[in-house]
């Protein structure tokens, strides 16, 4: 196919790919002059194909590099060079596409530098799932999201009056970025750390998006002090409801002159 | 052919609600209307995820989402 003029566009499939995809996305893919896809079920794969054949698959960088952060920057390179050939590019990742996905963010980066058009459109990422099927809003207390291994490394603030999320348990503490396991001591180390600020017998619950139809959503929810013993996938999220209830900010109040009655008391009329 | 006619299903399966509901109701009666083979709708009733992945193709389990390093 002949080049049109190099530019980016980046989209994601969803969780449930042929459930999730929008229909622009569609659009997108069905219409890109190169395909660039990096979708790991077989069967997203497999529709992904009946829409535009001709596609470069990503999975063979995890083979191709030294471990994640290697796979990452052949993902890049080889996004960046079909749009640096001139070809109107769509990159494909499963999910939202900026949501824990580094080379998407990166890809575009590099291309504006460059002064090539690229840009990303949403999608469902598993959050998505997570509100839908455990049933909260996270306007209700607020949440904070955290990926397990930066929430181990670094002093991060938890606030307990919000929902606490926290990613990619099934890898916590692999700073190698080799494994698709926890480290050793991972979900001990993640544990520990939860039980400074939660009780041990606080219900968590260990969520899994499911990525066929046919598959229900995992929800184990137990005791914090059991999560270390619990099974975890590369797919689990953990979900720790919140704890505390957030206190009034009087201060503000007063400056807005605002009563506790007007901020707080029921407006609804039916 | 098993193979495509498991794909097959599970694509309507997902963008078809009214085979979704009929299929909740009656899981093994609708899996064979579609050709699903017997060993798939085994896997399919034992909820082994998977196993279904492995039967459409997967080599390996869903790889973690991807991430940076831990560096600042």
């Amino acid at each position: 196919m002949a080049a049109s003029g190099g530019s980016l566009v980046i989209v994601g499939t969803g969780i449930n790919t042929l459930a999730h995809c929008s229909i622009e996305a569609r659009a997108h893919i069905e219409q890109a002059e190169k395909l660039v896809v990096h979708v790991p079920d077989p069967l997203g794969m497999s529709w992904l194909r009946e829409l535009h054949p001709d596609l470069i698959d990503l999975q063979a960088t995890y083979r191709q590099g030294a471990n994640r952060a290697d796979a990452y920057e052949l993902m890049v390179r080889a996004i960046v060079e079909q749009v640096e050939a001139g070809f109107h590019t769509v990159a494909v990742f499963y999910g939202h596409p900026g949501v824990f996905v580094s080379p998407s963010h990166e890809a575009i980066r590099r291309l504006r530098k460059t002064g090539l058009p690229a840009r990303m459109l949403p999608g469902i990422s598993a959050e998505d799932c997570l509100f839908a099927d455990i049933g909260i809003d996270p306007a209700r207390h607020g949440s904070a999201h955290y990926e397990a291994t930066r929430f181990l490394f670094y002093t991060l603030p938890i606030n307990t009056a919000a929902s606490l999320i926290i990613w990619q348990i099934g890898v916590v503490g692999d700073h190698t970025l080799t494994t698709t396991t926890p480290a050793t001591g991972g979900l001990r180390a993640l544990q520990h750390k939860l039980l400074r600020d939660y009780p041990a017998d606080h219900r968590v619950a260990i969520y899994e998006a499911p990525t066929l139809a046919i598959t229900e959503p995992r929800i184990d929810w137990l005791p914090l002090a059991e999560f270390a013993d619990a099974r975890v996938t590369q797919i689990s999220t953990l979900f720790v409801p919140s704890v505390a209830k957030p206190q009034p900010d009087w201060q503000t109040l007063s400056a807005m002159g605002l009563t506790a009655e007007q901020a707080f008391g029921d407006v609804g009329t039916l | 052919m098993a193979k495509q006619n498991l794909e097959k299903f599970l694509k309507e399966l997902a963008q078809d609600p009214k085979l979704m509901q009929r299929y909740k109701a009656n899981p093994k009666k609708v899996m064979a209307e579609h050709g699903v083979d017997s060993a798939h709708q085994d896997l399919i009733m034992r909820g082994d995820n998977d196993g279904v992945q492995k039967a459409l193709g997967a080599t390996s389990p869903v790889p973690t989402t991807t991430i940076d390093n831990y560096k600042e």
